[in-house]
């Protein structure tokens, strides 16, 4: 969708016409004639800009029996400034007011037509001559006119198509915010939420312009800042096809393509022996044949994906190729093209954030329900049921100690990821309880912790769990391990959990536990963790390491 | 009488200990607690004992492997665990009564009742344990044909014919049997289904004809109710 609204503005940046048009500085009511001899005028082409004062500018019009047609003709024209258009020496219309002496200028409309009345028309050449003033034009290349015979009901026709890609880039620019703060939390797709932003802008500045222009409001500031906006578009489109294919696809050596694609506009600005294939027609070539070939490079995971990329990228050089013209049309199919991967990739999203919202909901319910399950919850009932009857003290110490896990499980539960404080509080409080039950001293020792660190919950609390599901405790003190490792890019925290006396009867470990621990890690730091357990002298050590965003 | 307990936690283990002496009395002549199978399969001798307590989740143990192992020994099983779908397996292999934790004394009470109280049992065995060489195997109980006393032990015949040493004595497997097996004599139980006639020999000497083509003795003074019950 992005990509379509960059073409859209990229509409912008062409060129006025060039016409084989005359102008000379100055003002006369005979310079409108068919007979004036204008041999001496200066090449329009070679406007200075800033003119002072009202200038004239006549070309010629050849109309051939085809062109003549009977319904309504207008002149439609475009320019900056304002403007009286005669035909054949007769005055049509006028946009705003050509200043002059003592009679300050009133710029008229960018966009207007004139009626041609059908007793002027007829094959042959025609004399179009224009009277205008452009007073506070800064720069020629601000400077643009245009007329053109038309159908009228061609020239409002082309008026309503600008209306409706007015209408449809507002909407684009709302549709784009959107996505820009659906996918601002992802750090995978701040690239492409950058550029969206980006487009956004510059849509919503174009779209603003282009409304001025509209109502028939003209200044020349907007000139420049439609061309200024158009061009920032287009080079935003230039990198953010590129880029969004990048991210799309998952491709290697991102840094690298997007230098490429810097080189590829420099590329660009080298003209062909073929003159028709202007600066934007080649530069869209180059991307073509870039964004192929970097399709081809895409992981195998994508590669079907990839391969339809490719495709349109070959379509879309080929039809260019064949005819520049047809740089929009193919750009446009490209764009919606790229618009309705993006859409699938809304609802991939979305149906992510769904699966994902079900998995937070299955790990709250599992944090809780191994703190309920039989062997841990029934033992300690039982635990508490002696000590009611024979040592009430310490029941009521048991049950206390009972109460602030399950509350600090409940708080924590429905989390994404708590102070790992917090965690090492519940887990302590877990090894107190084991402690009085054992009749033995279960205690956690930490190494490295500045204490701002997070965790998700029930990590570490889990893998003390799995410590007591799997060994035999019998030394009077037992005590388990945190260390966290200052990695450069990286935060490791190594869990050692001492071995105790092993059954010859052991059953196969179901995997609860740590299939618990690793989901938890990937719904706080998707793919960006890692997990070993393994035996290493007199402990069993779980290592998990997180890359930094 | 000698009761095992096996159970890893030490508070649990003094309540069962505190709640069997105030049970059982003068009867309990030694109570003796171990915190894993192992410790107890290494330092005790586990047939010595007349009753096990069992918990069955122990430190990841295979609560399935040593229900199989303790119930081939001599001695009677009360499982004492936090898992009460457990129980249908424990029964099935022939424990007399599962209690399930938090527990109180009038609930051990119920099940020492049952341990003493044949009649009181509700569930029986599907299955019987043995332990041959240090290896314990499982047989079916559709399979037993008969079951012979021998000394301490007990000689159970299968259908296939194949006999297999028990340690639990007759009239210990007779207290755990269900109904269709019979005690014919005082040294043997069939079971009913496996009966193909029965037969008198002089000198009022009776027998029953197994489908494996065993002759068995039967008692005087059960003969004319097993006949009844037969024809």
């Amino acid at each position: 969708m992005a990509v379509l609204f960059f073409l859209l503005c990229l509409q912008a940046v062409q060129p006025a016409k060039a016409y084989d048009a005359k102008w000379r500085q100055g003002d006369s009511n005979e310079w409108s004639s068919t007979e004036l001899e204008d041999s001496n005028w200066a090449d329009l082409n070679d406007f200075p800009g800033a003119p002072n004062g009202p200038f004239w500018i006549r070309y010629k019009l050849a109309l051939d029996a085809a062109a003549v047609h009977p319904a309504n003709q207008v002149l439609s024209c475009e320019g900056v400034g304002a403007f009286e258009v005669y035909f054949d020496g007769a005055l049509l219309g006028y946009s705003g007011r050509v200043g002059g002496a003592g009679v300050p200028e009133r710029p008229g409309a960018l966009k207007f037509a004139v009626s041609v009345p059908a007793a002027f028309l007829s094959p042959g050449e025609h004399l179009v001559a224009l009277r205008a003033s452009a007073a506070r034009l800064r720069s020629p290349t601000d400077f643009r006119v245009s007329c053109d015979l038309k159908n009228s009901s061609d020239h409002f026709g082309a008026i309503v198509f600008s209306v409706l890609l007015l209408g449809f880039s507002g909407a684009a620019s709302v549709i784009l915010w959107f996505y820009f703060m659906h996918a601002l939390p992802s750090g995978r797709q701040r690239a492409s939420s950058l550029a969206a932003l980006s487009v956004a802008i510059a849509t919503t500045i174009l779209a603003t312009t282009e409304a001025a222009f509209q109502t028939g409001i003209t200044n020349y500031t907007q000139v420049r800042m439609s061309d200024l906006v158009a061009l920032i578009s287009a080079l935003a489109i230039y990198f953010a096809l590129p880029t969004s294919l990048l991210l799309r696809l998952g491709i290697s050596y991102k840094r690298r393509w997007l230098l490429g694609v810097g080189a590829l506009l420099t590329l660009s600005l080298i003209p062909w022996p073929d003159r028709s294939f202007d600066h934007d027609a080649r530069a869209f070539l180059l991307l073509c044949v870039f964004c192929a070939v970097m399709c081809l490079t895409a992981k195998r995971a994508v590669i079907f994906q990839a391969r339809i990329f490719t495709l349109v990228f070959i379509i879309c050089f080929a039809g260019i190729f064949v005819d520049p013209q047809n740089l929009y049309v193919f750009l446009v199919m490209l764009a919606v093209f790229l618009s309705a991967s993006l859409v699938d990739h809304l609802r991939t999203q979305e149906l992510q954030a769904k699966q994902a919202e079900v998995t937070a909901a299955r790990l709250e319910a599992d944090l809780i329900r191994r703190n309920i399950q039989p062997h841990f919850l029934m033992n300690s009932l039982t635990v508490v049921s002696e000590w009611i009857e024979t040592s009430p003290s310490n029941a009521l110490k048991f049950i206390n100690g009972l109460a602030k896990e399950f509350r600090l499980l409940a708080s924590h539960s429905e989390k994404k990821l708590i102070p790992l404080q917090d965690e090492l509080t519940l887990c302590r409080t877990h090894l107190e309880l084991m402690g009085m039950r054992h009749s033995r001293k279960f205690e956690l020792a930490t190494e490295g912790l500045a204490g701002d660190e997070q965790s998700p919950p029930g990590l570490f609390h889990t893998l003390i769990e799995n410590a007591f599901s799997h060994n035999r405790y019998k030394d009077d003190l037992v005590t388990f391990t945190l260390i966290k490792h200052r990695e450069k890019g990286r935060i490791r925290f190594e869990f050692r959990a001492p071995l105790g006396q092993k059954t010859r009867h052991a059953e196969s470990s179901t995997g609860a536990g740590l299939r618990y621990v690793r989901s938890r890690l990937e719904e706080s730091y998707s793919r960006r963790w890692t997990l070993n357990s393994y035996h290493q002298g007199d402990y069993w050590v779980t290592d998990i390491r997180i890359a930094a965003q | 009488m000698k009761v095992l307990s096996i159970e890893d936690e030490p508070v649990i283990i003094e309540r069962l200990e505190r709640m069997t002496t105030a049970l059982l009395g003068d009867k309990l002549t030694l109570f003796k607690a171990f915190e894993s199978v192992d410790d107890a399969l290494d330092q005790a001798n586990v047939s010595e004992y007349d009753l096990y307590l069992l918990d069955l989740n122990l430190h990841g143990a295979d609560g399935f492997e040593f229900l199989r192992t303790f119930t081939s020994y001599a001695g009677q099983t009360i499982i004492i665990s936090a898992y009460k779908e457990k129980a249908a397996l424990a029964f099935d292999y022939g424990v007399i009564d599962f209690v399930s934790k938090p527990f109180d004394q009038k609930r051990l009470a119920l099940a020492y009742d049952r341990y003493f109280n044949t009649s009181t049992r509700k569930h029986f065995p599907r299955f019987l344990s043995f332990r041959n060489h240090g290896k314990t195997t499982v047989a079916p109980l559709e399979q037993v044909v008969s079951i012979a006393g021998a000394d301490k032990y007990s000689e159970v015949t299968l259908k296939t014919g194949e006999t297999l040493l028990h340690d639990k004595s007759l009239q210990q497997l007779n207290d755990v049997l269900p109904s269709n097996f019979e005690r014919i004599h005082k040294s043997h139980i069939v079971c009913w289904d496996q009966i193909e006639a029965i037969e008198t020999q002089a000198g009022s000497r009776y027998f029953v004809k197994m489908t494996t083509g065993q002759k068995l003795p039967v008692s005087r003074s059960r003969y004319k109710e097993i006949r009844k019950r037969l024809i």
